[in-house]
């Protein structure tokens, strides 16, 4: 991987390019089909600390939804999922792996949210396990579906009656 | 005590054992450094991708107390940590009883701290001895990863500065046997230096400069 | 807050022989459990030397350079959630595995290499959160990297992880999807979402496009409607994107990183890369 320093190409996460997206304006958002309950943004290992794209993630979520709360620690500093290291595939040790990210529940009752978005497959997973083990009363949510259910689809594209 | 007190030992701490103790230092630190970028080198990942403005920002963040997450996390062990370590290297340097020796022996001086600060300096270094050693003791996470190597460099940084303090105001000991003491064990750190652990002193930079070099290619920060 | 775990807990304690304070939750997991029977003193020592033997500047460093502080403890979610057991903070789990075969030059039994291996994998998720957080910005998790290489070479992988490895190693994707089975799937969803927005596209191996797009292996398998919603949104965009379904290489997820085998890890990232430039790409896109 390290041999490919200089590629004829970007290489990015589908929330980066989703980022371009609506920056540059070629996907809008409709006002009228905002997320109004309480969402909280799960920041994955491997997109945060080891990519740097927070700032993006925030700037869509911000879009997209009315009422955002950050869960504390954030950003580069947020827990992980425990699932993305390879723990993700491990079904035996399910509940063991759960018992071992209580502070991920705790941060994410702490915040309040009905929704997380997880821009993550990996995060999704774990999350879902905790979820399941601890019966914690949350949404999961990609930042795909997030988009999907939000943008704007001008009239020349919706399908026909009938 | 007859011997600890005795001239001969003095004389021979203060001449061979001085000239012994800095040349191992310097000549085994620059050994070790010198082995490590070596190492590098042959690792075709490293050194391309260093990134000196990244490191410099990194060890700026990490080297003010307080400018870094985890210092924040940790009030006490932060201002014992700065207190100690900056005690560890500024008070030898700049000690009036020190600055004279080296005036003595090659006529070269330069600012000294006030009696009072370098007292006062010397006790929280002592207090940050004992602070780490009663971490090990009884913090069970810093427990569990002790060895006893990590009790003896504390316990040489411990007694160079507690006989230090004590032969300045003639305590416990007679003065010629508390300096000389103080001296053997001056000599014993600085040559444990580059063959301890406490080599992490130059390692830092190293080590750091790599971590932010990383955490600059992945855009992040590292503090 | 409190918040009470509700699943049945698992009665067989696991103690470790080497480590006393080590008290774990029995589990059984047959990748672990049946692969150290087969392991020979000098099996483990060939692969200690193919991870270790060679000194470099970064294990040199990180080994020498650790004071033993214990700092690094706060960051790690396994040691916060465990109500501060020491046995879970990232030093030690370094303590556990590599200081432990280094100072023992990789003469060890096959219990220990139990012990490593379910240190390393299943209590750390290489997070890199730990590095943010040591003073000397150690690389805590490129060593747990290297212990999880040193396990891979001996095969002590927990059972499902090692599956997964066999299946990027046979089929570059992690579920075993073959190349017809693929190609299906993306037109299937094309035809079903034609419904649901007008003209709507999947396509296939178009060439000089903006962005192509390499889904995770499990999304044509079980999560297809990952698929409608990104045809949706790049059709709603109006971006000129395309899949790639020739040579096996479409899958992103890179699982044999986990075990940190290079070789399989390289011939997935090189498939990439090169359809990408077959197709002469500007963007690929991974999944989520």
């Amino acid at each position: 991987m390290l041999g490919y320093k200089e590629l004829p190409f970007e290489i990015m996460h589908p929330g980066e390019f989703y980022y371009e997206l609506l920056v540059s304006g070629r996907l809008k958002i409709d006002p009228a089909k905002k997320i109004k309950e309480p969402v909280t943004l799960q920041d994955p290992c491997n997109i945060i600390r080891r990519a740097g794209a927070a700032e993006k993630f925030r700037y869509i979520v911000r879009q997209t939804c009315e009422n955002f709360i950050e869960m504390y620690p954030n950003r580069e500093h947020n827990f992980c999922c425990n699932a993305g290291g390879g723990l993700a595939v491990l079904a035996q040790w399910l509940s063991h792996k759960a018992r071992g990210n209580r502070v991920k529940v705790e941060q994410i009752m702490a915040t309040g949210a009905k929704i997380v978005i997880t821009p993550c497959h990996n995060c999704n997973t774990g999350l879902k396990d905790i979820i399941g083990y601890w019966k914690f009363p949350v949404k999961l949510m990609f930042l795909d579906e997030l988009l999907v259910n939000t943008m704007h689809i001008p009239e020349e594209l919706l399908p026909e009656e009938g | 005590m007859g011997f600890l007190e005795s001239v001969a030992l003095y004389s021979f701490l203060r001449g061979p054992m001085v000239w012994l103790a800095f040349i191992i230092f310097i000549f085994g630190s620059i050994y070790r450094i010198y082995t490590l970028i070596n190492l590098a080198k042959k690792e075709k990942v490293v050194l391309p991708f260093i990134n000196i403005k990244a490191a410099i920002k990194s060890y700026l963040h990490w080297l003010i107390p307080f400018a870094s997450r985890n210092w924040r996390l940790k009030p006490y062990f932060t201002i014992f940590t700065f207190l100690f370590h900056t005690g560890l290297i500024f008070v030898p340097i700049f000690l009036y009883a020190h600055n004279a020796l080296w005036y003595e022996s090659w006529g070269i001086s330069w600012w000294t701290l006030p009696e009072i600060v370098a007292d006062v300096w010397t006790i929280f270094v002592i207090i940050g001895c004992i602070f780490f050693i009663g971490r090990r003791i009884f913090d069970p996470t810093v427990r569990f990863v002790t060895n006893y190597a990590d009790f003896i460099f504390v316990f040489i940084c411990l007694f160079t500065f507690l006989t230090g303090f004590l032969a300045h105001y003639q305590w416990v000991l007679p003065y010629k046997a508390m300096l000389n003491l103080h001296i053997l064990f001056g000599e014993i750190m600085l040559i444990a230096i580059p063959f301890t652990r406490l080599t992490h002193m130059y390692y830092f930079f190293f080590t750091r400069a790599w971590m932010a070099s990383q955490a600059a290619s992945w855009k992040t920060k590292d503090w | 807050m409190a918040v009470k775990p509700q699943v049945l807990e698992e009665k067989e304690v696991y103690i470790s022989p080497y480590f006393p304070e080590y008290v774990r939750p029995k589990i059984e997991d047959p990748g672990l459990d049946e692969t150290i029977k087969r392991l020979t003193p000098e099996k483990i020592e060939k692969a200690y030397q193919a991870v270790f033997g060679k000194e470099t500047a970064r294990i040199k460093a990180i080994i020498e350079t650790c004071i033993h502080c214990g700092l690094c403890a706060e960051a790690c979610q396994w040691y916060l959630s465990n109500d501060r057991d020491p046995t879970y903070s990232p030093v030690a789990k370094v303590k556990m595995s590599a200081w432990e075969l280094i100072k023992r030059k990789g003469k060890v039994e096959p219990g220990l290499v139990y012990h490593i291996a379910r240190v390393v994998f299943t209590e750390c998720n290489i997070c890199h959160r730990c590095s943010l957080y040591c003073p000397f910005g150690l690389d805590i998790t490129f060593i747990i990297g290297l212990v999880r290489r040193f396990c891979f070479l001996l095969g002590v992988v927990p059972q499902r992880m090692f599956e997964m490895n066999q299946a990027f190693m046979a089929t570059l994707n992690q579920v075993w999807i073959s190349q017809s089975d693929y190609i299906d799937t993306l037109m299937w969803r094309e035809e079903e979402g034609m419904y649901e927005l007008k003209n709507l596209r999947v396509p296939l191996n178009k060439e000089g496009v903006e962005v192509i797009w390499y889904p995770l292996a499990a999304e044509p398998k079980a999560g297809v409607y990952h698929i409608d919603r990104i045809a949706k949104i790049f059709q709603v965009a109006g971006v000129n994107w395309a899949m790639v379904t020739i040579n096996d290489a479409w899958d992103s997820s890179n699982m044999p990183m986990f075990t940190r085998d290079f070789f399989t890890m390289q011939r997935i990232v090189k498939g990439l890369y090169e359809n990408a430039a077959k197709f002469r790409a500007k963007k690929l896109v991974l999944t989520e």
